[in-house]
């Protein structure tokens, strides 16, 4: 196992991901889904714990004592949906302010490799631009460069 | 070369579990689905080349500032 990543599993069309989340409150599974929007090559990333039930929770918090290595796994699946499906463009934003705040800062923390591969733009009350370290945007999106 | 240099963070080690299959097709966040497609009507996509003209306009103002002022 990586030691800044969880050992992540996915369904054949690389769309659903799993992974595990090992910390002082024990083992909680993680799904990330790809779920495509109502616009052509846009997919939205839905993130969030999965519950005993079988059921899925965007809003729980956590509070594994992880969350870096959480977000690295999450960048890492990004990845790798991105690379079965070149076209797609990925929206993110967190069902909470703070998970937003999370995935920026986990774009941040990632920002160079991200953008080796990605343009990134975030959303602000005036609308779309490039994405910069440390603005508070509304909402996130990703695209491959070609 | 050992595991951890494989296994990097733009190309991970990934297992496949067609267990996960289970969920093709299945939205496992329908509200949020819901809220990024209200989202994307209102505000639509970033206008990808008017946003890189004016990044390029904004850095080649920054460079004619930075520039040295030239001295007889």
């Amino acid at each position: 196992m990586h030691p800044d990543r969880y050992q992540t599993k996915s369904g054949k069309d690389f769309e659903t991901f799993e992974f595990v989340s090992i910390g002082k409150k024990g083992r909680i599974p993680k799904i990330v889904q790809y779920i495509p929007t109502n616009i052509k090559n846009m997919y939205n990333l839905g993130f969030g714990d999965k519950l005993p039930s079988g059921d899925f929770d965007d809003t729980v918090i956590s509070d594994n004592g992880d969350s870096e290595k959480v977000l690295a796994t999450v960048v890492a699946t990004l990845f790798s949906f991105t690379d079965e499906n070149k076209e797609a463009m990925v929206y993110m934003k967190g069902s909470t302010a703070s998970r937003t705040r999370l995935y920026r800062i986990g774009i941040t923390k990632y920002l160079k490799e991200i953008r080796e591969d990605f343009e990134v733009f975030g959303r602000t009350e005036n609308g779309w631009e490039k994405f910069k370290p440390n603005r508070n945007y509304m909402a996130f999106l990703v695209k491959r460069k070609i | 070369m050992n595991i951890n240099e494989i296994d990097t963070i733009k190309k991970p080690i990934i297992i496949i579990d067609e267990s996960l299959d289970f969920y093709s097709g299945k939205v496992l966040f329908p509200e949020k689905l819901a809220e990024a497609n209200q989202m994307l009507r209102e505000v639509g996509l970033p206008d990808f080349a008017k946003i890189e003209r004016e990044e390029r306009e904004k850095e080649a103002q920054q460079n004619t500032a930075d520039a040295p002022t030239p001295t007889d």
